[in-house]
């Protein structure tokens, strides 16, 4: 009786929700892009201006330098992208599977935890021409005793930001394919090409990689979409004369001036449409890729090189990249303890405690505010995202032609616009609803950008599940629920937790939404590290980035560490490398 | 003890004076539990720990809970904006903004302010309006009591001693400084405040002292009065940092380029800030300051209460705090803020004056004597035209 009772209980909240989803998401998204569309058509009372008009996009497209501003944000949110995805790919094919891979796979975490402006911070001190690797040089020649006139970083052309940015996401995207290899019975397929004779390089090209595409393809789209729009990295890495355009919206918008903010409402809805046309063009790129492939492998192999250059490859970029963030966190390491550090001095002149001493004691309350939302909005996404995958299993077995992808594609609207002009109107809708300024409401807006990425990372390997599982276990045991904790969910428990810590970080790297949302009433350590970067004291930068990667490093870390301490003897499930 | 010296002061004086002590009492017994949300400015630690102190000496003299919001004044301006289209009149989430400026000037335009209170404060009157003019027009825009004057700015330039043997004194020879030097010279890129303050200074060093400046900008021939500005910097930016292809975002970042030693030359607002970078070990101890021989623009930052703050009253006892000789005194202090004050040391009373005597100065800063020559704001419909001027050149 009980047990039908759960049953009913569980169908219901199955088939609800993606409506919860939704409507967590609805409001703040259609709220957030009618809070951004109509300024940018002149439409916006706060200022009494009422009446609807092109005069925003004019202003936006005679503005000195937006052209090129487009430019560069092109260019950079591409070029990081995909340098991001063929390094990722590289150090697949080259290592995987291999000794060297599970090393990386171990030091994945500290890479991930590692916020994003912390690391373009650390990048900029390790390569600009007063930074750590020219004063290395410096200790060789004389000629080198003050900083060399050479432009290293944050260079017009946008240089240094596609490898901050490609840097910052190789990381997530191998996180990702982690997560997704075993499903891809990768091993497997590896052996069965070697013994048909074909190289590792062939499999991988011809069978594993378009398969591995589609299964981090959400992922992947994210990063082209956080490429696009970024703002901080951008800022610290970034041209600046003029910058990308994610980076002239933000200006517009603190412009004391308000009747820029519309400029800058038609500024996000052009990167909202640049986002969604360079979307739409890899969408659509697929087919014909895929028939290319199809007709490539029905031509026939030919292996004429036989050097296997991806190994080295790889090993060459995955040393630089793991030894690139070491120094960065190094660096941030330093700085921290450091009391006075100039040129051409390879370490402080001092050590000191002290700028740890100054913010230890303003800490505790951003920490725990922190906490509870990272850990609360991670885990409401988590639960939504487990519902609404499993309701999808359940409408496949009812209509099999069901295309999931499709249906909840709004999920990841809030990740194609810029937070600030989506932010404004649902700043407006809550203070109108008298929702503002609490708790609740800041944990909703949390949730709206951590679902997409909670949703993006775990939608991939738990449609990738072999139902088959649940269904033998459902006979064996009667019980639905047994059966999904007992099985489906150890054995999805690695892309679950992958899942919950990626969403915790989220969470933890929000800025806008807590200042905009909470209206200044809560301080996160993200709004507290975000206020001493717009200082210049580099040692308490330095610490309050430390603060900011704790708690993320701690997570990332049990999600790597949990399963295999949990499955230590089950063999299939120990490494991802199945 | 304070407030009854004050409420004595005041209430020695005229019938209309007795009427505002009492008034500014009951402020006082209103004020008392409530709690101040001031957004401000966060990235200094010497000015947070500053801002914590003031919150803990309110607390202790008037049971006024104040919390430091860290928040840049646009984004605090914005949530007053969003309140406003939201029909919020009352129980808005921002009692106090530390502001200035543009900033001001729109807040004022858009009736998002409170309204006239300073005048309403007992310390107001120790307020130098006479010398110091900017603390009645914010950037040319008449303050009209609608924000109380918490500290005073320069333009100065730090250099670093050991690397400039004779520092430049004017705008050519700041010229001549970068084309011996390149490289070692930048400014911040418009509209980031201290680069359009550069351009501005620039401007009117070689305009020498040019009235149309100080007048609306449609009045004046834009060109001309410009074009030895735009000459002056196409020969400047191919010997600065980075050729002029980047700039950096804001004063913070150039200091630490001087520290970096990238570049020797950088600017600051606070006449103090070198003095206290170096006691802090931000910046070495060869860094010194000067400001050009025409003078440099000055002006005055405050604090506002937005229309709809949840507690003016505690806001009002805050800011008055803000301006007692007690707080402006501690503010002054290069050990610990180093923030020039607002007032004027003929109007405090002789053991006050003796507190700001005896203040510690820092070795690199300047003498008030040398700091005298403040130059006026340009008009403030000039920071727009420049912006844009700049923008069309230099920006592409």
């Amino acid at each position: 009786m009980n047990t039908f009772k759960r049953l009913a209980a569980r169908g219901t909240l199955f088939g609800a929700s993606p409506w919860i989803t939704t409507s967590i998401f609805l409001i703040p998204v259609v709220v957030g892009l009618l809070g951004t569309w109509l300024p940018a058509f002149g439409w916006l009372p706060a200022i009494d201006s009422r009446r609807f008009s092109l005069a925003p996009w004019q202003q936006l497209f005679a503005y000195p330098g937006a052209d090129s501003a487009i430019v560069k944000t092109l260019v950079t949110g591409l070029g990081a992208s995909a340098l991001a995805l063929l390094i990722t790919l590289l150090i697949l094919i080259g290592l995987y599977p291999s000794k060297i891979f599970n090393q990386i796979e171990r030091s994945l975490a500290p890479l991930l935890s590692m916020p994003h402006a912390a690391f373009a911070i650390g990048l900029g001190l390790l390569i600009m021409p007063s930074g750590w690797l020219v004063r290395l040089l410096a200790t060789f020649t004389e000629a080198l005793s003050t900083p060399p006139l050479w432009t290293t970083f944050q260079d017009a052309q946008g240089i240094s930001l596609i490898f901050a940015l490609a840097l910052k996401e190789i990381p997530f995207l191998l996180f990702m394919s982690l997560a997704v290899l075993p499903t891809l019975k990768a091993k497997q397929t590896l052996a069965l090409a070697g013994s048909l004779g074909h190289s590792k390089r062939y499999a991988w090209t011809w069978l594993l990689l378009p398969r591995l595409y589609k299964q981090i393809k959400l992922p992947f789209y994210a990063v082209v979409a956080y490429s696009l729009t970024v703002v901080d990295i951008a800022m610290i890495a970034g041209p600046t004369t003029p910058p990308t355009l994610a980076v002239l919206v933000n200006q517009w918008f603190y412009n004391p001036d308000f009747q820029y903010r519309m400029v800058g409402a038609a500024g996000a809805t052009l990167l909202l449409l640049i986002n969604v046309v360079t979307l739409l063009v890899l969408h659509l790129s697929e087919k014909p890729l895929e028939k290319l492939r199809t007709a490539m492998l029905n031509k026939g192999a030919h292996h004429r090189k036989r050097f296997h250059w991806e190994t080295p490859a790889a090993i060459v970029a995955s040393l630089s990249l793991i030894g690139l963030y070491i120094a960065s966190i190094l660096q941030i390491l330093f700085w921290s303890f450091a009391s006075r550090w100039r040129y051409p001095d390879l370490l402080p002149e001092h050590f000191s405690l002290r700028s740890w001493g100054r913010i230890f004691n303003r800490i505790e309350e951003p920490f725990f505010c922190s906490f509870w939302l990272a850990v609360l909005s991670a885990f409401i996404a988590l639960v939504l995202t487990i519902l609404m995958l499993e309701n999808e299993v359940r409408i496949k077995q009812r209509k099999p032609g069901f295309d999931a992808q499709r249906s909840v594609l709004i999920v990841y609207l809030p990740l194609l616009i810029p937070q600030i002009a989506f932010l404004f109107g649902f700043q407006v809708f809550l203070i109108q609803t008298r929702l503002d300024a609490n708790f609740y409401s800041l944990l909703w807006s949390h949730c709206v950008f951590v679902i997409p990425y909670v949703f993006l990372t775990l939608s991939g390997p738990y449609r990738k599940f072999d139902q088959r599982y649940s269904v033998a276990a459902v006979t064996l045991c009667s019980c639905p629920a047994k059966s999904f904790w007992k099985v489906k969910f150890q054995i999805l428990l690695r892309p679950i937790l992958y899942a919950f810590a990626t969403g915790f970080s989220v969470s933890i790297a929000q800025y806008l939404p807590t200042l905009f949302v909470g209206a200044g009433k809560f301080s996160t350590i993200t709004t507290e590290a975000v206020a001493m970067t717009s200082g210049s004291d580099r040692r308490l930068i330095a610490v309050m980035a430390l603060w900011q990667q704790i708690l993320p490093l701690i997570i990332f870390l049990l999600a790597t560490l949990v399963p295999s301490l949990l499955f230590k003897n089950r063999k299939a499930m120990q490494q991802s490398s199945i | 003890m304070r407030v009854l010296i004050h409420l004595i002061g005041c209430l020695a004086m005229t019938a209309a004076a007795t009427a505002s002590a009492e008034n500014w009492q009951s402020t006082v017994t209103e004020a008392k539990g409530q709690t101040v949300y001031f957004h401000a400015w966060g990235g200094d630690e010497n000015i947070n720990d500053y801002i914590q102190w003031a919150a803990d000496e309110v607390k202790d003299q008037y049971n006024i809970t104040v919390r430091h919001v860290k928040n840049v004044a646009p984004n605090a301006v914005s949530q007053v904006l969003a309140e406003k289209a939201a029909g919020k009149n009352s129980g808005g989430a921002v009692d106090l903004i530390w502001i200035n400026g543009e900033n001001f000037a729109n807040m004022k335009e858009a009736g998002l302010l409170y309204g006239s209170f300073t005048q309403d404060l007992p310390n107001y009157q120790f307020v130098d309006t006479e010398n110091k003019p900017t603390t009645l027009y914010d950037f040319t825009v008449p303050v009209d009591n609608l924000e109380a004057p918490w500290g005073m700015a320069q333009l100065v330039f730090m250099y670093d001693s050991e690397m400039v043997a004779n520092h430049p004194n004017n705008a050519s020879e700041l010229l001549s400084f970068a084309q011996s030097n390149p490289g070692r010279f930048t400014y911040p890129a418009p509209p980031a405040f201290h680069g359009t303050t550069f351009i501005k200074q620039i401007l009117l060093e070689l305009g020498n002292g040019n009235e149309a400046l100080f007048s609306p900008v449609d009045q004046a021939d834009f060109a001309a009065v410009t074009a030895p500005l735009w000459r002056y910097l196409d020969q400047l930016h191919p010997a600065m940092w980075q050729q002029g292809k980047t700039f950096t975002d804001g004063a913070p970042r150039m200091k630490q380029l001087l520290n970096d030693g990238e570049i020797f030359i950088s600017l600051s607002f606070n006449p103090f800030e070198a003095s206290s970078a170096i006691a802090n070990g931000e910046l070495p101890d060869t860094i010194r300051t000067y400001i050009h021989e025409a003078g440099t623009i000055g002006n005055t930052h405050f604090v506002t209460i937005p229309f709809n703050a949840s507690h003016p009253e505690a806001a009002m006892v805050f800011a008055n705090f803000l301006m007692s000789p007690q707080a402006q005194a501690r503010k002054a202090n290069a050990d610990i803020w180093g923030d020039p004050t607002v007032l004027s040391m003929t109007k405090l009373n002789s053991s006050d004056r003796a507190v700001f005597n005896a203040l510690p100065k820092g070795i690199a800063t300047l003498s008030n004597e040398e700091l005298a020559n403040v130059l006026r704001e340009p008009h403030a419909s000039w920071v727009e035209a420049l912006e844009a001027a700049w923008l069309q050149r230099y920006g592409n």
